[in-house]
């Protein structure tokens, strides 16, 4: 798709540098990158700043990065931390550890098994999260949806008595749904499942909904 | 705004078409993401579309998807003029450019039916700097030659059109978009025109 000139950024220790077009870029220790910065492989293991948009490939992050612009990657693993002011657009996410974005996320495929706070909209073909704590995104829409909560019902009970570990939706919006430990306003789709510890006002379905005894739904309808 | 709004759930339903087809056409660019118009109603925040215009474009979608990749309707949609070319006829229907411009372009490059994206920005930017005053029509031909050799180089990058006068010769520059220029003290600089924001205006005026 990219023609990639054959440079390549190596930050090991602290160290800064202008953005441009690259083919690897990685950073051991603290790097800024001042402006907007496209490359094939971005590896952060440190903390890492770019002042303005990345563009990646295959985007690795464990540690520390805070992006200014907005970040597209085709794949991106992050088993660190991550804030982004803009948006987030890509192919396919994992997101291991910690993930806050200002503006929407678009993906085909979007896989969290950590914590994820989107004050836009998640948009993906088919979503699976495991809440380790308190997700929240303004609104939730796809093909797939699969929320549940991670590890045992006892640390999650434990744990719960200390923060919420909710995943928390203004809409939740899919063809198919299956939800546990979610609070929504409104979770429209097809199928839809209401698995243990929902709380949602309403629920409009157009071909299944079963809803867990413990789940409170004020508000269900067919459409 | 726009009073004729449709509900998301109406147009699911009017259409036909699932969450899902609708949300992956969106991250596909398909549908802009201004129609996406969120407003409170009772039940929590909904989002409407622009019900002519969603109609239309989904419509399309559903037409053409047979025969095109989603990423070639995406092209065929996008508003960026890159992919765009326009009607000699149409553009003076729509009083964008006075005849004299016209004149001058085709002088230079021949008489043409149907406009290319960078033909058009030319062209705009000649009408825009001969009704400045500031330019004359020699000057306009060298222009539209600066614009016609080197503009593609910008690939899409931001550029600024730079307009240089010295003991009244005149020269053109098109340089990377916001860098700094100084010239000595008996050249003029006449006008920095940034070509983004031609751009812009030509777009607005095409979309009306």
């Amino acid at each position: 798709m990219y023609d990639y000139p054959s440079g390549d950024i190596q930050i090991n220790g602290i160290a800064s540098s202008n953005g441009g077009t690259f083919r690897r870029v990685t950073v051991d220790g603290m790097g800024t990158i001042h402006g907007d910065l496209t490359c094939m492989d971005f590896a952060c293991n440190g903390t890492c700043k770019v002042d303005g948009s990345l563009r990646a490939e295959r985007a690795s992050i464990d540690g520390i990065s805070k992006i200014k612009g907005a970040a597209h990657a085709d794949q991106l693993r992050i088993d660190g931390k991550v804030t982004i002011n803009g948006k987030l657009t890509g192919e396919e996410f994992q997101v291991n550890g910690h993930l806050k974005i200002h503006g929407d996320c678009e993906a085909e495929r979007f896989e969290s098994n950590g914590i994820f706070v989107i004050q836009g909209m998640l948009n993906a073909g088919m979503i699976e999260v495991a809440a380790h704590g308190p997700c929240s995104a303004q609104e939730i829409g796809g093909e797939q949806i699969t929320i549940r909560h991670a590890g045992s019902q006892f640390m999650t009970k434990l744990l719960g008595t200390f923060m919420n570990t909710h995943v928390t939706a203004t809409t939740i919006e899919g063809d198919y749904i299956s939800l546990e430990h979610t609070t929504a306003k409104v979770v429209r789709g097809g199928r839809i499942n209401i698995g243990p510890d929902c709380i949602i006002e309403r629920v409009e379905y157009k071909d299944e909904l079963h809803i867990h005894p413990s789940s409170i739904v004020k508000y269900h309808t067919q459409i | 705004m726009e009073d004729n709004l449709i509900s998301k759930k109406d147009l699911l339903e009017l259409t036909g078409i699932s969450y899902g087809q609708l949300y992956r056409w969106k991250r596909k660019d398909l549908i802009p993401e201004d129609w996406f118009i969120r407003k409170s109603t009772f039940t929590g925040q909904e989002t409407f579309f622009p019900k002519d215009k969603i109609l239309d474009r989904i419509d399309k979608i559903i037409h053409l998807k047979d025969n095109a990749s989603l990423d070639d309707l995406a092209d065929l949609f996008s508003p960026n003029l890159s992919e765009m070319a326009l009607y000699a006829a149409d553009l003076k229907q729509r009083n964008i450019v006075s005849d004299v411009s016209w004149q001058l372009l085709t002088a230079q490059f021949g008489e043409a039916e149907v406009l290319t994206y960078e033909r058009l920005i030319a062209l705009y930017v000649l009408e825009q700097m001969l009704q400045t005053g500031e330019m004359n029509r020699d000057e306009g031909r060298i222009l539209l030659q600066v614009l016609n050799d080197h503009y593609k180089r910008f690939d899409g990058k931001s550029c600024d059109l730079i307009f240089i006068r010295k003991m009244g010769v005149a020269t053109f520059l098109l340089i990377s978009g916001g860098s700094e220029v100084y010239l000595e003290d008996h050249a003029k600089l006449v006008q920095r025109i940034a070509l983004s924001s031609s751009i812009e205006a030509l777009k607005t005026r095409l979309s009306k």
